[in-house]
């Protein structure tokens, strides 16, 4: 029983640090957004300096 | 060898004396005893024929103990009212005399030692003292007993049938000594150690036949209800309990004889007797069953206990509490060291759990001593993980077992179909399954293995500062965003995570808030992310007082390596200005909060491990005399 106790942590355990490793190598931040991607060609028209458009329109990708 | 022959002073046939140490023998004619004077021999008396009993001796048996050989030349057989065993007197080469006595299935090899002068019955009384030849013994029981008949040769005087007077001493785990007066005062001591069989290197080809015999079964009648008893250890049985009246028998000869008449209230042993069942590895035979019981608190504790023969002839105990199970065998009571705090037994420290006045309450079934209910001990009970250290002690005698915790599974496997009683609250010596100690031992290896993942990532990770940049200042009113761009940096980690740092220096009072985005020049991808710095100061009750932080943070994560610009739309307010603000992104940075959250997430499992055990043995302490809250 309590073999069986440990050796069920023992997996748990080593479950949990594979994917404390993986965050690490992989950089997961978990609060970062991704903004959405699709722009409107009637929103690039009305774009200024500053605006999420004007971010999308200045760099020439997505929506274009 | 010198061997001498004389006439039977009773019969006139010839008696031989086959070592010159030997002063008494037995007519192998007439069985009369006889004592060897300067020129003939002296009759002593007729004996009875000797009892066979399993043994793994018989006259002329050699052996060799402690390098000098030995062989058997004298039988004799006693019985201090616990059933009668044999002491068998063999010689050694060099004309010595050891006895070996068989009790229980026991080995005990002694000696005659001179007794101090002045050695009287009166000043051995239980638990007193005696010093034998360098070793402090301790009266463990005193009674009566008899020398039930001899056989062959003998090198003391015995005379058959003669009550004599006894002390047993004990010391440390195996010494044994023993005080017999005899009726004119004289005290004669025998001093040896238990042994067992393999220290006497006994040649086979001079055992008996059959070592030890079958013990046969006898079917005898019950004088009380007339059911029929069938009694698996005649020779040794002294008293029956009928498991159809409950009446107390006593085995005379091919009758049983009521002791105590039947009982109202229906005594039934759970297991069946007779029975024949391996135990932790011995086969063992069920004799009889008891219940014994305590008062406490102002009412009645029972449990049961079960005689068991093993095929030695050795008894034990098997012991069931509340559905609980123990195997126990008897122990040398010196073996127990009563100093200090509990007792310690083979170096292990026992805790006192309960103490009582255990009274008999019923009896079926055989035993081989003269049990009759309400016999009352007084008793002690001590536990070290799965064993029970258990002293007993009466007016005339001191007893100590050693029980070891028998699952219920092995209990039932070894009586397959019958009815277990059912397993209530936690048992003394029950193991606790949720011991902790194991659980920890692997939260500890897997503590040091998430250490070894930090230092990897903290030695493996890039931790670079890609930007550094001062903007600001922030609008001056609330509800405004200023809108700047930083400088294309570089992220090489691909995938990593980028932290950014805003910090803002001149911050008084009132707040700084940052919405970000990260910007791929490349691809055009963009990832959001917020960040805010507080800061409030100012004097209360004589006291200054600070608040918040000058600096904010955020995380961004899984960031394909490439150029990015920050995108930045700060607002803020400090009395009523806007402030200057730096912001510092750091790519790939090993984050320390994992760490935490991993170690808690572990820490979690062995926690609840250990509360759950811990419940656990305040439920097990709950039945013994220190319940939990009462302990000091």
């Amino acid at each position: 029983m309590k073999s069986l106790r440990a050796a069920i942590f023992l997996a748990f355990g080593v479950l949990a640090l594979g994917v404390y490793g993986l965050a690490e190598a992989r950089g997961w931040a978990g609060d970062g957004k991704r903004v959405p991607e699709r722009i409107e060609p009637s929103q690039l028209r009305r774009a200024s300096p500053g605006s999420w458009t004007y971010v999308y329109w200045y760099h020439g990708v997505r929506g274009k | 060898m010198s061997e001498r022959q004389l006439r039977c002073g009773n019969c006139g046939a010839d008696v031989t004396f086959t070592s010159p140490g030997a002063l008494v023998a037995v007519c192998g004619h007439c069985g009369w005893a006889s004592r060897r004077t300067d020129v003939d021999l002296k009759t002593i008396g007729k004996v009875s024929q000797v009892a066979v009993l399993a043994s793994h001796f018989q006259l002329g048996t050699r052996g060799t103990f402690r390098g000098r050989g030995f062989t058997v030349r004298g039988q004799v057989q006693l019985d201090h009212g616990a059933g009668v065993w044999n002491e068998w007197a063999a010689e050694d080469d060099h004309g010595d005399w050891l006895w070996i006595a068989e009790a229980q299935g026991q080995l005990l090899v002694q000696r005659e030692d001179s007794a101090p002068v002045g050695l009287r019955a009166e000043n051995l009384t239980l638990g007193a003292a005696l010093r034998l030849d360098r070793i402090e013994y301790r009266v463990t029981e005193v009674g009566r007993g008899r020398i039930v008949t001899l056989k062959g040769e003998l090198p003391r005087r015995v005379d058959p049938g003669a009550p004599t007077l006894y002390a047993d001493l004990q010391s440390g785990e195996r010494d044994v000594a023993t005080v017999e007066w005899s009726q004119d005062g004289r005290a004669t001591v025998f001093a040896g150690r238990w042994v067992d069989l393999d220290d006497l290197q006994v040649d086979p080809s001079t055992q008996p036949r059959h070592t030890p015999p079958r013990v046969k079964s006898k079917r005898l009648d019950c004088r009380m209800c007339g059911a029929g008893i069938e009694l698996f250890d005649p020779e040794q049985t002294r008293r029956v309990g009928c498991e159809s009246c409950g009446a107390l028998l006593a085995p005379d000869g091919d009758v049983l004889r009521v002791v105590e008449a039947e009982k109202k209230g229906r005594a039934k042993s759970a297991l069946p007797l007779g029975a024949e069942a391996t135990l932790l590895g011995t086969r063992y035979r069920v004799l009889g069953c008891m219940e014994r019981r305590v008062r406490s608190h102002g009412r009645w504790w029972p449990w049961r206990e079960y005689a068991l023969r093993t095929r030695e002839g050795a008894y034990h105990w098997l012991v069931e509490s509340d559905g609980h199970w123990l195997l126990g065998r008897p122990i040398q009571w010196t073996a127990v060291d009563q100093g200090g705090i509990g007792v310690a037994f083979e170096r292990q420290r026992f805790k006192h759990f309960t103490s009582g006045k255990a009274e008999v309450h019923w009896v079926v079934g055989e035993f081989h001593w003269r049990v009759a209910r309400d016999d009352a001990a007084r008793t002690k009970d001590y536990v070290h993980g799965t064993r029970m250290v258990s002293l007993e002690l009466d007016d005339d005698e001191r007893h100590a077992t050693l029980g070891e915790h028998l699952p219920r599974k092995a209990v039932a496997a070894a009586f397959p179909g019958v009815r277990l009683p059912r397993r209530k609250g936690v048992g003394a010596a029950q193991p606790n399954p949720h011991q902790a100690g194991l659980v920890w031992g692997v939260f500890g290896l897997l503590a040091i293995a998430a250490l070894l993942v930090r230092v990897l990532t903290t030695v493996g990770h890039e931790n670079r500062v890609v930007l550094r940049e001062s903007f600001g200042p922030t609008p001056r009113s609330n509800g405004q965003e200023q809108v700047d761009f930083t400088e294309p940096f570089e992220l090489t980690a691909d995938p990593g995570n980028a932290n950014v740092q805003l910090w803002v220096p001149g911050l008084e009072q009132g707040w700084v808030g940052l919405n970000g985005a990260l910007v791929n020049m490349e691809s055009g991808e963009v990832v959001t992310f917020a960040a805010s710095a507080q800061h409030y100061s100012g004097t209360s009750g004589g006291e200054r007082w600070t608040e918040g932080n000058r600096i904010g943070e955020a995380w961004v994560g899984s960031i394909d390596a490439g150029t990015y610009r920050l995108r930045l739309a700060s607002s803020g307010w400090d009395k009523g200005l806007g402030v200057p603000y730096q912001v510092t992104v750091r790519s790939q940075v090993p984050r320390a909060k994992y760490l935490v959250v991993v170690v808690l997430l572990l820490l979690a499992f062995p926690i609840v491990n250990t509360v759950i055990s811990v419940l656990f043995e305040r439920a097990r302490w709950e039945s013994s005399d220190h319940p939990w809250g009462e302990q000091s």
